[in-house]
């Protein structure tokens, strides 16, 4: 069944994609992963590898939320029975290079 | 000390009030002595492990800097449009209402068209300052954000290697146990520093119950004076004297630990002819020898015998080695009269202190500690600024902390400790909770950091967006890139798709902290609007649009000013999470800039990005967790955090109380290292491809790329002082940080001037006496001092028997010349003039500044 799903992009990723705010729709179940795994397709590579280090391991300055709720993994299932999800997808930018702030 | 007897509540007319130290980042606790709303007095709070009570000259005259007359009061305009060294910026007094409304505007329009336009700078010195910054970068989207001479100058290879083999910020001997150690160019429990205050106890009490200290250093300050052995060495040769050390103790004596090379490093992994692991084919995981069953396995494979450290092995075709072999081998180079030529430690000396630490270091022996049993291991090697500042940066470091790794001394009873890797948390609530964990290759995580960069995993290099460049550089921290002379050269290079056109300055004087000022200063001329949050003018301010008043540590609040990780002491004891709150309410129109952020953040429409980057860094949770859509004042999301950590009844109102909380730490959390399954690497193979990597697009665009300093196994490298073959510059000039003072933002405090003034080295440079007879010169005259470069500055001279012949020693970073300091203005000398700020010398791993500079002396 085909859900809908809203997407906000936070910090840097804004500047990135050009758009604050998406709803997107995404068939159930879906789990966080394949949320961005769809994002990643719609808005290319440089996309991708600003949220991923590898496949499905998320460089470690990247914070997801759902409906404000920190994701800690990314097996996460959305859910659709309260209503729309709301999903806010955020780059901490490092400093450097390094991998990213956790802690 | 005396025992404040009327001490009673914050809201009475005559109280001691409990907070926390900023003069320093080592943010010791005190207690402030408030009568009839006046600050009176400060001294160390008794009840803390921050100091135990003890406060050191700065702490103590934090007062004279709250109440110091050329504090800024008001919001400030510049009228004067021309920018330029010694131009009056025509200051013009403005309303917040206005100061706010022009620079919300102005970033308003930076973030709409890129905010990484944006770069914002901080000082190291306050530690409050770290989070809300951090959070306010994060929610406006630029990654262009440095603590200027931090990092560059003391922290970018330190940390990086503390993270690496400790996964802390620091590491220091176990005082408690530790018989041995051996400082190369630090100063800890001696002087300023991280858990200050309360490491020079800790470390008076070692030394009394007869550690023997050896400082390897190139001047005999603040540790080699009490230590018991000073090695003179000449400037930046740290790196060759340990690897001379290493090869001592593992070649010539045979000394190591197995067990631990075996269970917590990565020395069993077996390494082919390209430098590179051997891998499972299926799973990609390093392999290694089971010696029991003769074969390569996973280095996890839960059915291992024996790991190999030594042979030569057949594996998938290829011939491979364990990676211990190779170091071996590696070391076998590193000869006792090669390191003597460099670093002129005599061969007699390098084996006698190889050959103390190895046999202090009781390979094989145990203790027992609260009914366990323990690694007991009584030796310890530590490195700081001195050693690290160099291009050597990551190699010198990594070498030092070899030391501890090939005896088994680290994080077990007696070694080097990491300042709190592991915390278990408070009884209660069991936070702060974090433990390294493995990662990629079984190679150790951080369980917790400082900063937006973890040393280990590292991301790929790829094409640089940040100012910094510090995509290319993943062990890199702070970059110089932010205020280099080829600055440009190297943005268009690389195509950085945009120049800054907004910074925001934290307390930071980045004109005197970085290098010489011509260089930061052309780089800062290049920014359009530049707004600085500072408690009083500086040489920086100068070149700033609007400036507004901060509050001082004595005026503002912090829920966290104490990372554990950076300067809770290491070793046993207690657990001790203190708040900094106001000991006075501020005067004038001062403000925290930490609710002039978040009102900032608001007007800019960056709100829900500023709340939910709270909740993550602070780890916030229900119900205590900020709404995104609501406004929050520092003070509450403080309450908030407090409240996640130790439960509701003990929110602010009850922090503002009783000052901190504490526990005792457990043995399995200090001597944690057979406890947690992560391993370090001994070998660093992950340096190859990542240079490599680095390498193709760096040379893609043109840049000279040197793969030598991406070897898996530390060599000794040269600094740019070091091939300087110009006779006439004979000495090697370096600065060291003085006790009295912490780097510029002290030097305006009458009480620390007046003290600098009676020490003979404050101020001052220091010679060799001989050195100085030979060439003339007199105790107590004014001298030259020119870098082969042709910078030049001019300071009094000091003769001492306490410095290395070829060695110039500068204190602190002195020498202001803003007339708004007049405290300041003119005294000691302006070290940092002499240094350079490009690639050419700094560290092409980590970017770490070279801090030594080859030059001149005469009248």
């Amino acid at each position: 069944m085909t859900q809908a799903v809203a997407v906000k992009f936070l910090g840097f990723l804004e500047k990135l994609t050009g758009q604050r705010e998406i709803t997107l729709p995404i068939e159930e179940p879906a789990t966080v992963l394949d949320l961005l795994n769809l994002l990643s397709e719609r808005f290319g590579p440089r996309f991708s590898t600003s949220l991923f280090r590898a496949p499905e391991e998320l460089h470690t300055y990247v914070r997801i939320f759902v409906n404000e709720e920190e994701v800690e993994s990314l097996n996460r299932p959305l859910t659709f029975q309260n209503g729309l999800p709301q999903v806010a997808v955020f780059l901490m930018p490092a400093m450097t290079g390094g991998s990213g702030f956790h802690g | 000390m005396a025992e404040p007897a009327a001490r009673s509540g914050p809201g009475t007319k005559d109280c001691w009030i409990p907070s926390a130290c900023g003069m320093c980042y080592g943010t010791c606790s005190i207690l402030g002595h408030r009568v009839n709303g006046t600050l009176v007095k400060i001294e160390g709070n008794p009840k803390s492990a921050y100091g135990m009570g003890r406060l050191c000259a700065k702490g103590a005259s934090g007062i004279m800097t709250l109440y110091d007359p050329n504090r800024v009061n008001v919001p400030l305009r510049r009228t004067n449009p021309k920018k330029g060294l010694g131009i009056d910026p025509g200051w013009k007094e403005i309303s917040w209402e206005e100061a706010l409304s022009e620079i919300a505007e102005r970033l308003r329009k930076v973030r709409q068209d890129d905010p990484r336009k944006l770069f914002i700078q901080r000082t190291t010195t306050n530690t409050s300052a770290r989070i809300p910054i951090q959070v306010f970068a994060w929610a406006f989207g630029t990654p262009n954000h440095w603590v200027a001479g931090g990092g560059l100058h003391c922290g970018n290879g330190a940390h990086l290697v503390g993270g690496i083999f400790h996964a802390s910020w620091s590491l220091v001997p176990d005082f408690k146990y530790c018989n041995y150690t051996i400082y190369f160019g630090a100063s800890k429990g001696h002087g300023a520093g991280h858990a200050s205050c309360t490491n020079i106890q800790l470390a008076a009490e070692a030394r009394e119950r007869g550690m023997k200290l050896v400082v390897v250093d190139p001047m005999c300050n603040f540790a080699s004076a009490k230590a018991s052995q000073w090695v003179p060495i000449r400037v930046g040769t740290d790196g060759a004297l340990a690897l001379a050390m290493a090869n001592v103790i593992v070649n010539e004596m045979g000394v190591y630990d197995a067990p631990y090379l075996k269970q917590c490093t990565n020395a069993p992994y077996l390494v082919g002819p390209e430098k590179t692991y051997v891998r499972d084919a299926e799973s990609r995981k390093p392999l290694v020898w089971d010696g029991t069953r003769r074969k390569a396995v996973p280095y996890d494979d839960p059915e291992m015998g024996d790991f190999a450290l030594e042979g030569t092995f057949e594996v998938n075709g290829v011939s491979c080695r364990p990676a211990f072999a190779a170091l071996r081998e590696h070391l076998k180079q590193f000869t006792p009269s090669w390191a003597a030529e460099i670093s002129t430690v005599s061969e007699k000396t390098i084996r006698e202190m190889a050959q103390e630490f190895a046999t202090e270091a009781r390979v094989g022996s145990t203790i027992v500690i609260e009914g366990k049993t323990y690694p007991y291991r009584p030796a310890a090697a530590i490195y700081f600024r001195g050693s690290e500042g160099h291009v050597n940066s990551v190699y010198n470091c990594y070498a030092i902390g070899l030391l501890n790794h090939l005896v088994g001394a680290a994080d077990v009873v007696g070694g080097a400790l990491g300042f709190n890797p592991v915390c278990h948390g408070h009884p209660e609530t069991g936070r702060p909770h974090y433990v390294p964990k493995p990662g990629p290759d079984g190679l150790m995580v951080t369980g917790t950091w400082l900063s937006p960069h973890l040393p280990y995993p590292f991301a790929d290099p790829s094409m640089p967006e940040a100012m910094g460049l510090q995509e290319l550089f993943p062990l890199g921290m702070v970059s110089p890139f932010t205020a280099s002379r080829d600055q440009e050269e190297m943005w268009q290079r690389f195509q950085l798709p945009y120049r800054p056109e907004a910074m925001i300055n934290y307390g930071c004087n980045s004109v005197m902290s970085v290098g010489n000022k011509d260089t930061v200063i052309e780089t800062l001329l290049k920014i359009p609007f530049i707004v600085s949050f500072d408690i009083y003018h500086t040489e920086f301010t100068e070149f700033a649009d609007i400036v507004l008043p901060d509050t001082s540590y004595l005026e503002h609040l912090d829920s966290r000013p104490n990372p554990f990780i950076l300067n809770l002491h290491a070793g046993l004891g207690e657990w001790c999470w203190p708040i900094k709150q106001p000991v006075v309410p501020p005067t004038g129109e001062r403000r925290s800039t930490f609710d002039v952020l978040i009102e900032l953040a608001d007007r800019i429409g960056i709100r829900e990005e500023t709340n939910l980057a709270f909740n993550s860094y602070l780890k916030l949770e229900a119900p205590y967790r900020l709404e995104s859509n609501k406004k929050y004042a520092y003070e509450e999301i403080c309450d908030r955090d407090l409240k996640t950590l130790f439960g509701e009844k003990r929110g602010l109102e009850w922090f503002k109380k009783e000052g901190l909380i504490s526990w005792k730490k457990k043995p399995e959390e200090v001597y944690w290292r057979y406890e947690v399954p992560v391993r370090i690497p001994i070998y660093w193979e992950f340096l190859k491809p990542l240079g490599e990597k680095a390498g193709t697009i760096a040379r893609a665009h043109g840049m000279e790329w040197d793969d030598t300093f991406y070897d898996p196994l530390p060599t000794w490298k040269p600094c740019p002082s070091h091939e300087c073959h110009d006779s006439q510059y004979d000495l090697y000039g370096f600065y060291y940080r003085d006790t009295l003072h912490t780097n510029s933002f002290t030097m305006e405090n009458p009480w620390l001037d007046e003290a600098a003034r009676i020490d003979p080295f404050s101020y001052t440079i220091a010679m060799n006496k001989e050195t100085g007879l030979k060439k003339g010169l007199r105790d107590g005259e004014q001298v030259w001092v020119e870098s082969e470069k042709g910078r030049k500055v001019r300071g009094k001279l000091h003769l001492t028997e306490a410095m290395h012949p070829e060695g110039l020693g500068f204190g602190g970073c002195a020498g202001h010349w803003s007339k708004k300091l007049p405290v300041a203005q003119g005294k000691g000398v302006f070290f940092n003039e002499l240094l350079e700020i490009d690639f050419e010398h700094s560290s092409p791993v980590n970017l770490n500044l070279d801090l030594c500079v080859k030059v001149r002396v005469y009248r």
